[in-house]
């Protein structure tokens, strides 16, 4: 930048513009799209993510105006922790580390106690996105009824939740354990 | 997650049936491997098969229904760790029932008995006669009419050999209803018939008759039968026909052992002349008899009869 006061040059003086982006959420289970927004990166940059491994998609370069302007990523299918998520462009320029978290899935039975008979119901959250639940029975796969894929963020339906009926088993308590395919 | 399993008895097939009878439940969620016993009401019951649990807690038991009062029961399965579960049906044990009863006293020189029960007869019941009389004369029952029982037909009789007295057991189904008045009918006439009329529920409409006998003398303490039953739940009933020289008798009456519940009594002639009959319901086979005694020693007549259910 070259300020000029009636006529005179003042020396130049240089304003480093930094990076910055972020996540549309920065909590989510595998399989949801995150959308990455930023600017103050080169212009028509080529951009990357380290930190974790995740594979951009849609508008994967910045613009004129070195914005990022349509970047997605789907997220992975690693196990519940958080994670590291660094955007940057091809000349290194480096957005500030984001903290992404999948979090820990929780499944429940209702009810918890009954015959050889009992119809029971699964719930839970914070599985895989849009995928086949399935689970066993002390051991033994059981017949789901009900809808038995996991919500687009990750649930057990709460409509028409999964359900499967208690088979002969001996009495006392027995293992369930509710599984999320692929 | 656990999911808690709790023990159940279901699928009491059938939901119904005589003492001895089988029936069928399905216990699930028991121990693994583990005996178990069921009982009926209470009592325990003789369990043919599916006697002990698979590793998965179930089993198909089959049971033979113990001795227990006629009507709705319980049906309890419990496994060696003491886990219980009941039907959620009970199981109604059908037998011989008393329905109603009545009795007739006999006068002097009689040849024709006419009495009513107190409400009318139903269609599928039976009808069972127990009638003595003098022993002065030979007379017996020669017919029985009325009651809606189509068919009356003699158990058995004992005539005492030297006019010790006399004791008889007829019974007829009932096949028409709304009948209430019964004629017996005599050989020839005779003195002090005494009978009782009792109506029942249960028995078998067809050859009911499992064993009879009758035996006659003179004594204090006398015994009908034994006759030997061949089915459980049989009804057992027993009539005694006395006379004795001190009239007047009002207690002690004829009792009998124990086991039986006595129908009504009948007397005439001063109480001279007493008769008796009891009945139970007979939860086994094999021999059974019925012992009397009396108020004091005289000439007596005694039967017994077991009808099936």
């Amino acid at each position: 930048m070259v300020i000029t006061v009636e006529g005179q040059s003042a020396a130049s003086v240089n304003f480093t513009v930094t990076p910055t982006a972020s996540l549309s959420t920065t909590n989510a289970v595998t399989g949801t799209t995150v959308t990455v927004t930023g600017n103050g990166f080169a212009a028509s940059s080529v951009l990357t993510v380290t930190g974790t491994s995740v594979t951009l998609g849609g508008t994967t370069s910045t613009n004129a105006n070195g914005v990022i302007t349509g970047a997605t990523f789907t997220v992975p299918n690693l196990a519940a922790n958080s994670y590291n998520v660094v955007v940057k462009d091809a000349a290194s320029n480096t957005a500030p580390t984001i903290s992404f978290t999948i979090p820990t899935p929780t499944a429940s039975i209702s009810p918890t106690t009954g015959n050889v008979g009992q119809v029971v119901a699964l719930s839970g959250s914070n599985f895989p996105a849009d995928q086949t639940i399935s689970a066993t029975y002390a051991g033994s796969s059981v017949t789901l009824s009900g809808t038995t894929t996991t919500t687009s963020t990750g649930g057990i339906p709460t409509s028409t939740p999964p359900t499967f009926v208690v088979p002969a088993s001996a009495g006392g308590a027995q293992g369930v354990v509710v599984n999320i395919d692929g | 997650m656990n999911f808690t399993v709790t023990a159940s008895a279901t699928g009491l097939s059938p939901t119904s049936g005589a003492v001895g009878s089988s029936a069928t439940i399905t216990a699930q969620g028991f121990a693994a491997s583990s005996a178990l016993t069921v009982k009926v009401g209470g009592t325990t019951a003789i369990i043919t098969s599916g006697a002990t649990t698979g590793t998965n807690g179930s089993s198909t038991v089959t049971f033979t229904t113990p001795a227990v009062p006629n009507g709705s029961q319980t049906v309890a399965v419990t496994d060696a760790s003491s886990n219980t579960a009941t039907s959620g049906t009970n199981f109604t044990v059908t037998g011989i029932t008393l329905v109603q009863q009545v009795v007739a006293n006999g006068g002097a020189s009689l040849s024709t008995q006419i009495f009513s029960q107190p409400d009318a007869t139903t269609i599928g019941d039976t009808l069972i006669l127990t009638v003595g009389d003098d022993h002065s004369n030979s007379a017996t029952v020669s017919t029985v009419s009325g009651g809606g029982v189509t068919t009356w037909t003699k158990v058995t009789e004992q005539n005492g050999s030297s006019g010790q007295g006399e004791a008889e057991i007829w019974y007829g189904l009932v096949t028409s209803g709304s009948s209430t008045g019964i004629t017996v009918t005599l050989s020839d006439s005779t003195n002090w018939q005494l009978a009782n009329v009792s109506e029942w529920s249960g028995i078998a409409p067809s050859s009911p008759v499992d064993a009879s006998t009758s035996s006659a003398g003179t004594a204090l303490t006398f015994t009908a039968g034994p006759i030997i039953t061949t089915q459980t739940g049989d009804l057992v009933i027993s009539d005694a026909w006395t006379s004795f020289n001190s009239p007047g008798f009002t207690s002690p009456q004829g009792s009998t052992t124990s086991g039986y519940t006595a129908l009504n009594e009948t007397m005439a002639g001063g109480s001279h002349y007493r008769a008796w009959a009891a009945y139970q319901v007979d939860t086994s086979t094999g021999p059974i008899s019925a012992g009397w005694t009396a108020p004091e020693s005289g000439f007596y007549a005694a039967a017994i009869a077991a009808f099936k259910p």
